[in-house]
């Protein structure tokens, strides 16, 4: 199927993206790049369209309630700025969800690399004493360090002992978790003496500089927005990332073609746990100034949305994340102007979540309604189903 | 395989999305009391035009003109703690000062300094940062707006070098006084001497509630032992039953909760059971489990509240720490029940409220 140029329908091109399958032309990437922001917009106006009834039982009106949305994240520079703050954290852990994802692997332990990348770059910028200068980017690199550490523990047990990552991962969320709780308790070793559940505030030669007066934005952006081109790069245009997506779409012939696929499994699920480790280090260092233990309200989940929304593609989660965090930023004014409850964003979020995944379920659909009009010569729809049923 | 991969890939990202909605995190999913704000008349927009800051000052609108906004933290409303109760404390300003009550819930913790912000933009007269976690975040607002009024629960609002600020009213309770009281009531009540104790998370209001406890059942009955379990977040009631549950089929016949929203676990057990007694948190809880309930360790969350907005109405409002206890009724037992129970015990509870009030007992808050 791959370098399948007449399937034009949005669907099947963003399919031959999420897979990572390549049309090897140049005409073919414009149209497909044209077709996934069709699809990534369809996306979007189809979840907003299908929450305006939810907004309107919810007891407002749904273009005062899309208007405070739009207010609250676009309207001026301080919602400009909240909306670039909430996309940051959710830029990089979407980073850590689609590597993973591009090299076979479902990385559902984002959120507790994200606990233990924050929680080491915490205590290292409040606790630990280096240089000034160096500081910032010794607390940051440990960040990486601690989250791609975490990841280490599934990526071992996948790779040798075959032991499922969406399994352990998410074991080693709760760990992440209870380490991170009993370090922050009273008593604990990493506890504030005037903040409980929290360290102490870092140092300030560690605390990634604001950017934009007098709003609060800080540098992660910058550095998340950097992460994001890098990693296309990487994923497109270095041999390592043509294993990466080679073993992600098929391990067997990856294998047969000479690809270290234990090595890759091990590089994907570390350097995926680093990015979600950035991306608790630059929330600590750039927003909370201090490692709170409730400081991620579960962006490591919301990431596989971001993810996904974003094709996959490091440039397609930049735009995710662009979008979650303008509803997020936006969720401020639907409460105060728009009388909506918090839970509103989370109903809209859900529902893109639900329009991605609809959308096999669409082509699965168009795909048979071809076959009707053709009469039983295309085949192709059959085997997809059995790939359902074995769900 | 990539298709059957495809296709898991979706199911699971919903499972997940499913797992971290009802997982154990901060963020509640049902809130009853979101009605409240849904009803309430939202602020028109017209008045409020996109990114102006409000230009009048606020603290002195015209009268009957307030708007008191409260910041949750992620519990939310519903909380049945004191989200709830700052929330009636502000109501009870509406009803008896004038103007109108405003909830921001937060939904995450970075959100806290955006909210607060907007509750200074929309004029706020008195703002409202309920539970510790939200102190750095008021901390930060009130400096940029110097000339708003803060009223911040459960910690202490200071400035880079530890200095309280102008702006802040910051005021934290001496549970272990309230909680030494309902000590004594279970001393004296208890039959096998095994009290459980179910905290939430370990942080010192709650250790403060557990050594207050302590203190008290010690003072009347030496022989009773407290044992403690905590569930590790405020909002898991199945949890909180579990334990409840393991603490009664252990022998114990009384169970104190502080347990926040998932306290309601307790009483479920209780009432379910239709033995043992639950001692609860911050008000009176008697309807949760009328037939399996002691007392409750109050906090008077809306009463500092309502004295807080009535200070701001009448232009007195004065920052600083008020460290607030069984002097003006801040902590307490329930006092619904309180008739109910034996006259030995009324009198227990008297002595040693009286004893606290005269500095002749200080009970020690363990933190």
């Amino acid at each position: 199927m791959s370098g399948d140029l007449k399937a034009t329908s949005p669907i099947r091109l963003l399919e031959q993206l999420i897979s990572g399958e390549q049309p090897y032309s140049e005409q073919g990437r414009g149209r497909r790049l044209g077709a996934s922001v069709i699809s990534f917009l369809g996306v979007l106006v189809a979840a907003l369209v299908l929450a305006t009834p939810i907004v309107y039982l919810a007891g407002s009106n749904p273009i005062e309630a899309y208007g405070a949305l739009l207010r609250g994240s676009l309207g001026g520079q301080q919602p400009i700025a909240e909306s670039l703050i909430s996309m940051t954290p959710l830029l990089f852990a979407g980073l850590a969800v689609a590597v993973a994802f591009q090299a076979g692997l479902f990385n559902i332990g984002a959120e507790g690399q994200l606990v233990m990348g924050g929680l080491v770059a915490g205590w290292i910028a409040a606790e630990v004493d280096v240089p000034a200068p160096l500081h910032l980017v010794t607390a940051i690199l440990a960040g990486f360090v601690g989250g791609a550490l975490w990841a280490w523990i599934p990526a071992v047990l996948k790779a040798w002992r075959g032991v499922h990552e969406v399994i352990t991962t998410i074991m080693m969320n709760f760990v992440a978790f209870s380490i991170s709780q009993y370090l922050v308790k009273p008593g604990g070793a990493l506890v504030s003496t005037t903040q409980p559940q929290a360290t102490e505030r870092v140092a300030s030669a560690a605390e990634l500089p604001r950017i934009w007066d007098p709003t609060r934005l800080h540098a992660g952006i910058i550095l998340a927005l950097a992460v994001a081109v890098a990693m296309w790069f990487f994923l497109y245009r270095t041999p390592v990332g043509f294993r990466f997506r080679m073993v992600g779409s098929n391990p067997v012939a990856a294998e047969f073609n000479g690809i270290a696929t234990k090595r890759v499994i091990v590089q994907s699920l570390m350097l995926s746990g680093g990015l979600a480790g950035l991306a608790g280090a630059v929330e600590v260092l750039g927003v909370h100034r201090r490692y709170f233990d409730s400081f991620s309200p579960g962006y490591g989940f919301d990431s596989i949305a971001v993810a996904l929304l974003g094709a996959l593609n490091p440039l397609g989660v930049a735009a995710a994340a662009a979008f979650f965090g303008m509803l997020r930023a936006g969720s401020i004014r639907l409460q105060s102007e728009a009388g909506l409850t918090r839970d509103m964003v989370t109903v809209i979020s859900g529902l893109v979540v639900a329009c991605v995944a609809a959308q096999p379920l669409v082509h699965r659909w168009r795909a048979r309604r071809a076959a009707d009009r053709n009469g039983p010569a295309t085949a192709d729809p059959a085997p997809e189903e059995e790939g359902l049923a074995s769900v | 395989m990539n298709k059957r991969f495809r296709s898991t890939a979706a199911v699971l990202a919903v499972t997940a999305l499913a797992l971290a909605a009802c997982g154990g995190d901060d963020d509640d999913t049902a809130e009853p009391a979101d009605t409240q704000a849904a009803e309430e008349p939202a602020d028109p927009p017209a008045d409020e035009p996109a990114g102006t800051t409000a230009e009048e000052p606020a603290g002195e609108p015209a009268d009957g003109d307030y708007l008191w906004v409260m910041v949750t933290d992620q519990a939310g409303l519903g909380d049945q703690g004191f989200n709830d109760l700052a929330w009636a404390g502000l109501e009870q300003a509406a009803a008896e000062v004038g103007g109108e009550p405003q909830v921001i819930e937060s939904n995450e913790q970075a959100q806290y300094v955006p909210n607060l912000q907007q509750a200074v933009d929309s004029g706020a007269s008195l703002i409202v940062g309920v539970g510790f976690l939200i102190a750095d975040a008021v901390s930060e607002a009130a400096q940029a707006n110097p000339d708003a009024a803060f009223l911040l629960i459960d910690a202490v609002a200071a400035d880079a070098d530890g200095n309280p600020l102008p702006n802040v009213r910051s005021v934290t309770f001496k549970e272990h006084e309230g909680a030494y009281l309902a000590g004594v009531m279970a001393g004296l009540t208890t039959e096998s001497n095994l009290i459980g104790f179910v905290g939430g998370i370990e942080i010192p209001p709650v250790v403060r509630f557990l050594s207050g406890f302590q203190q008290g059942l010690a003072s009347v009955n030496p022989d009773a032992t407290v044992e403690s379990a905590y569930v590790g977040s405020f909002d898991d009631p199945a949890k909180t039953k579990q334990l409840t549950a393991a603490y009664f089929d252990d022998g114990a016949d009384i169970v104190f909760e502080v347990g926040g929203a998932g306290g309601q676990g307790a009483y479920q057990e209780a009432a379910e059971r239709g033995s043992g007694l639950v001692i609860g948190t911050d008000t009176c809880k008697n309807q949760l489990a009328p037939d399996n309930y002691l007392t409750s360790a109050t906090k008077d969350v809306a009463g500092a509240v309502f004295t807080t907005a009535e200070s701001v109405a009448e232009g007195s409002f004065e920052g600083g720490v008020a460290n607030l206890g069984l002097e003006g009724g801040f902590v307490g037992v329930c006092e619904d029940t309180f008739g109910d129970l034996s006259q030995e015990i009324q009198d227990a509870v008297n002595e040693a409220r009286d004893a606290i009030a005269s500095g002749e007992v200080t009970v020690d808050p363990g933190t």
